[in-house]
């Protein structure tokens, strides 16, 4: 293993660590918990937005899928956590297939028109369908995460719970990347004639990637009903879906750990200004709209640019 | 009612609401035209166009005249300026970052109307009477006709503008070849603001008439927006009578749909006929062709 | 001229843009291990031929057959996996990603490793992917851009890029080589390099066929000409056939 490239990932590990045994505030773990959720959604909306080049304007769609689908089979129908789970990223995979085949034909515009108007169809769905969904008033009393005889019923364990998986995750998505299907994405976002040209079947890549980040949205789903107990239409509805893509965008579009620094920083910050709430719609489209004028490579292409900086000032002359 | 005078209610539901989805279409294709941008904000100009002419008529008492006119004059601001902070700087930006960027605007619009307006629902008393007249066995309001002459107005305005005027015809000239336009002396950094201000009117033009009927708040403005782009696309992306036939049918189809099949699912109805329009025939009923390779900024 | 030796028969090839003929009944055969080059003046459909053959136009009519098999309808890659492969006249390098990393797409074809392989990185799959590094490598060394591996393909010059396209190209293992314009936009010298390039990539048995306006080179290394005229092919033969040929002269000389 190379150490070298790997000491990113370490200090995370290892903060993982330090965090579960030395954090005890609830409120603290409560935002950590949030942290690690929206990093799993986006680090799957980044393989298809900043790696594919695709856009998708209605990714809370499949978010809440995973949330509802997980939370009815759990509440009315006792089925097991990690089976409703499953079932759950298999249904909003499904979904995404489905939605996916036709709509991924479509360029630019249209495709973001295309899952605009699909997100917002799920989100009337949601509010809709009163006896299946519970409407308005959305599904409350789920149940914590259980695997038989273990069950998250700490802050604690969900935090670890949480981590766990998205660091699991997070090495397949970098396995996926530099490898080559990985490549096949990027050249993708390139160019879709050359990429066909070199033999890249771009179609089914497209539906692929696009199945792909509605699994990980919908995971993340999952683990976010069960550790709020409760979910509503709101999980699907269009400004969430605008703040997934405002996360992988500040985070850094195309860069691995772009996900993650999104969800970090829009996690916290409304956190940290109490009067957030109601300019909450502003702000992020004021970060989107800086962040995507002036820093289109997010935060990550701030930080290089910076570390770029700060070494050609220190080189001796 | 007797199912004839359904349909014929429903009809003038219908083409109250096509109206609104028309201009709002008509507003994507005009700057669609000039610079190839969909403009994810179209909606908030309708949403602005209400709220504004409120604030102006019901919370500061101006005469509706007056205050319909600063009103146009105010979404227009807002949509130039928009135009010079988000669109100028950039030179000839990929098409996510348009996307992503007009995006942007229309939340930030949001936003601001959320922190201005909150999030209540605001009404617009109607421009003459209130009272349903009876006709052909339904009832019609009379601020349905203040709609469509509206509608039949900016129709006939920029028909006049596009094809009389001088700075129309180059208006047009850029939707056809920008490069070329600009070789001939044409200031396209000019035409673009031009079009988002134009469209910004006709926007507002469509909130004020249109909120009298169904009320306003901060957020109307997405679901406008993709109705109107639906509209657009389905007349033929840059076609204008297209966007106007397109919008009538919608609204039509919508209203058909919320009356007959199911209320709470209204709007999904518009919406699927976006997918399909979108998945069968992107070129729209009466488009030309070669839809899916958008014009270059 | 046996037809076992021909390995691309273009036959009856039609393509019509709305009104506009840009292939008519184009017929070529080409010659195994030959470098068949594709000449015309402006708007003559030379570009238009490539495409079809690569498969990202579908003729009007005809048929265009590899080997014994038919590809008129085929999807450009399920076209390259049946072993051609094409430049674009306007180069399409991958920008964001390296001078190497547009290489090693170029393996897509001849590997397999899925996304499940990919994210458990089994063993077959990292054996794999030294293998795609190394001969990206020997491809770019071939070349000449070697030193240029870890640039990103955006930055390097156009007659780089070009000859980028050229390694990715190749780097799909084809029989037949497309090449659409390669020597536009190079120097004497490039060209010069290019011509011995091709000459090499001939003799590890790869077809060539070739798109140009540079009658320098195309004469040097053509083995046989094809001259498209207003989408018809109007003559056929060895460069010194071609040069003495009426109706070429004409076709040229006319346009002045």
């Amino acid at each position: 293993m190379h150490v070298r490239r790997n000491i990113p990932l370490i200090i995370l590990v290892l903060a993982v660590a330090a965090a579960a045994v030395l954090v005890t505030d609830s409120y603290i773990l409560t935002i950590l918990i949030f942290i690690g959720i929206y990093a799993i959604a986006t680090m799957g909306l980044n393989l298809l937005l900043g790696f594919a080049g695709q856009i998708s304007l209605g990714h809370a769609a499949f978010f809440a899928l995973g949330a509802y689908v997980s939370g009815i089979l759990t509440t009315r129908h006792d089925v097991p956590c990690i089976a409703a789970a499953a079932l759950a990223v298999m249904l909003a995979s499904g979904v995404a297939y489905i939605v996916g085949l036709p709509c991924l034909r479509l360029k630019g515009h249209y495709l973001a028109m295309g899952t605009l108007a699909f997100g917002e169809i799920i989100h009337i769905t949601l509010n809709a369908e009163v006896e299946l969904t519970g409407g308005p008033s959305g599904i409350a009393g789920i149940p914590m995460l259980s695997a038989g005889p273990l069950s998250a019923d700490s802050d604690v364990k969900y935090f670890l719970v949480v981590w766990v998986v998205f660091v699991l995750l997070f090495i397949l998505t970098r396995n996926i990347i530099n490898s080559r299907p990985g490549r096949a994405l990027q050249a993708l976002h390139g160019s879709e004639q050359a990429a066909s040209a070199m033999g890249i079947d771009v179609a089914g890549m497209k539906l692929t990637v696009f199945v792909l980040s509605a699994a990980y949205a919908a995971l993340a789903g999952v683990l976010y009903v069960h550790f709020v107990a409760f979910v509503s239409p709101q999980a699907g509805d269009i400004m969430f879906s605008i703040k997934m893509v405002t996360m992988v965008v500040v985070g850094g579009m195309g860069h691995l750990w772009g996900g993650l620094l999104g969800a970090a920083l829009l996690t916290v910050l409304p956190e940290m200004l109490s009067y957030f709430e109601d300019y909450d719609m502003l702000i992020y489209g004021g970060i989107l709209l800086v962040m995507v004028m002036f820093m289109p490579g997010g935060l990550t292409q701030g930080f290089t640019r910076l570390t770029g900086a700060l070494r050609a000032w220190r080189t001796p002359r | 009612m007797s199912i004839e005078s359904q349909i014929v209610q429903f009809l003038f539901t219908g083409i109250a609401l096509g109206s609104i989805y028309a201009m709002v279409g008509l507003g994507f294709n005009i700057i669609y035209n000039s610079t190839g941008i969909i403009n994810f904000a179209q909606g908030e100009f309708v949403m602005l166009g209400g709220l504004v002419m409120v604030w102006l008529n019901v919370t500061l008492g101006l005469p509706m005249p007056l205050a319909f006119i600063i009103t146009i004059a105010a979404v227009m601001a807002a949509g130039a300026l928009f135009e010079r902070l988000a669109i100028y700087p950039l030179k000839k930006p990929p098409v996510m970052i348009l996307i992503i960027i007009t995006l942007a605007g229309s939340i930030i619009f949001k936003g601001s109307a959320m922190l201005l307006w909150g999030k209540r629902t605001y009404s617009l008393p109607h421009f003459s009477s209130e009272q349903p007249i009876a006709l052909l066995g339904a009832t019609i309001l009379p601020q349905t006709f203040w709609i469509v002459g509206f509608l039949a107005v900016v129709v006939a305005l920029l028909a006049l503008f596009f094809n009389c005027t001088m700075l129309g015809k180059a208006m047009r000239a850029c939707s056809f070849n920008a490069t070329a336009a600009s070789l001939v002396g044409i200031n396209v950094k000019r035409i673009v603001l031009l079009s988002f201000a134009v469209s910004a009117a006709i926007g507002a033009i469509a909130g004020i008439v249109f909120t009298p009927v169904v009320l306003m708040e901060y957020d109307r403005g997405t679901m406008l927006a993709l109705k109107g782009f639906c509209a657009a696309v389905l007349g033929g992306l840059g076609n204008g009578m297209g966007a106007v036939i397109a919008g009538l049918l919608i609204g039509i189809l919508e209203s058909f749909g919320a009356g007959f099949i199911s209320s709470a699912y209204k709007d999904a109805i518009a919406l699927l006929a976006l997918l399909l329009v979108l998945v069968i025939k992107p070129s729209g009923l009466l488009g030309r062709g070669e839809a899916s390779r958008l014009k270059d900024f | 001229m046996s037809s076992a030796a021909v390995i691309v028969n273009i036959r009856g090839i039609s393509k019509n843009f709305g009104g506009l003929a840009a292939l008519q009944d184009v017929s070529i055969a080409v010659d195994r291990g030959s470098i068949t080059a594709i000449i015309g003046p402006n708007g003559a459909g030379k570009t238009t031929l490539i495409n079809v053959l690569s498969g990202f136009l579908l003729p009007d009519s005809g048929e265009i057959a590899l080997h014994s098999t038919v590809i008129t309808g085929k999807k450009a890659h399920a076209i390259t996996h049946l072993g051609m492969a094409r430049t674009f006249q306007t180069a399409q390098v991958f920008g964001q990603m390296s001078v190497l990393e547009n290489v090693m797409v170029g393996c897509h074809a001849r590997t397999r490793t899925g996304l499940a392989g990919a994210a458990l990185r089994l063993g077959g799959v990292r054996a794999e992917e030294r293998a795609i590094r190394a001969r990206a490598l020997d491809l770019l060394a071939m070349v000449g851009l070697a030193d240029q591996a870890a640039v990103p393909a955006a930055s390097i010059p156009i007659g780089s890029q070009r000859l980028l396209e050229i390694a990715r190209a190749l780097a799909t293992d084809p029989q037949v080589l497309l090449l659409d314009e390669p020597a536009a936009g190079l120097n004497t010298q490039e060209t010069r390099r290019l011509g011995e390039l091709l000459r090499s990539i001939r003799q590890q048995d790869i077809t060539i066929m070739l798109v140009e306006h540079d009658m320098e080179l195309v004469m040097d290394i053509s083995d046989e000409i094809a001259v498209l005229n207003f989408g018809r092919n109007i003559a056929r033969g060895t460069p010194a056939q071609i040069q003495t040929n009426p109706d070429v002269i004409a076709v040229y000389l006319g346009e002045e």
